[in-house]
């Protein structure tokens, strides 16, 4: 039976993989929308789902999405922190870092779901 | 011999050694831009969460040069990112279409043609709510 260690090692990853690819197709075209585009005034920074706008795709797999988006994104990045760190020559608080790898993701991943699952719409 | 183990401490700056060690560095650190973007978007759910006029001082905010300098940062390292996830992956999980495998430069243009499918398709979901409505 894998050790809890093993386990973590495991899941990390698989979504550190999963992120990886999931970034790597989608984020350089969020990114051009959502924070050079949008605030030039030429889109929208959000899905219409999120304004309260019905579109054939339901508001809840808008939310869905992003939240597979965001929190595969950030799952990635601080794998590869953790492990950028260690080679920077903090291999010796692989532990330590661990931690805070876990501490960071479970706040990212619980305002992620704060904000998509539990924050009513916002309609213009 | 004493048999005594000597273990090897490489420097931290093993990454100045070669160009191509560089380069790996900045794709380990382009990772940093990506958790910074999550940061900022969710920032901006946020805000919008807060109402039609904070999200659009959030938006106004981001549209300042020293702020849009680092949005088109962000993207650059993204765009970094997804080509060099590009060029790893087959060597790690060696891609198939057909049977056939595809490697090399090959399998860089296939993704790089994916991304360029999923990146129109991410534009619909967020640009234009008129491509897809049901009622205005």
């Amino acid at each position: 039976m894998p050790s809890r260690h093993q386990a973590f090692e495991a899941i990390d990853w698989l979504l550190f993989a999963a992120g990886g690819t999931l970034s790597a197709f989608l984020l350089p075209a969020h990114i051009l929308v959502t924070v050079v585009l949008a605030p030039l005034g030429f889109s929208q920074a959000v899905p219409p789902g999120l304004l309260g706008v019905h579109t054939l795709i339901p508001p809840i797999l808008v939310r869905v999405y992003l939240f597979i988006v965001l929190g595969g994104a950030a799952w990635h990045a601080m794998h590869r922190i953790r492990f950028m760190l260690m080679g920077l020559g903090m291999a010796h608080h692989r532990s330590l870092l661990a931690g805070l790898v876990i501490l960071v993701l479970t706040v990212i991943l619980a305002i992620a779901f704060d904000l998509l699952f539990l924050t009513p719409p916002h309609r213009e | 011999m004493s048999g005594r183990r000597v273990e090897a401490s490489p420097s931290r700056f093993w990454w100045l050694r070669r160009p191509k060690y560089i380069a790996i560095l900045l794709r380990e650190a382009s990772s940093i831009f990506i958790l910074l973007y999550v940061i900022i978007y969710l920032q901006l759910l946020s805000q919008l969460a807060g109402g039609g006029p904070a999200y659009q001082a959030f938006l106004k905010a981001l549209a300042s040069p020293p702020l849009m300098a680092l949005s088109l940062v962000i993207l650059a390292f993204a765009l970094y990112h997804s080509i060099t996830w590009f060029m790893l992956v087959p060597k790690v999980q060696p891609l198939r279409v057909g049977g056939l495998r595809v490697v090399g430069m090959w399998a860089l243009a296939l993704n790089l043609l994916l991304l360029i499918i999923a990146s129109t398709l991410v534009i619909a979901l967020i640009l234009d709510p008129s491509l897809i409505p049901l009622r205005g």
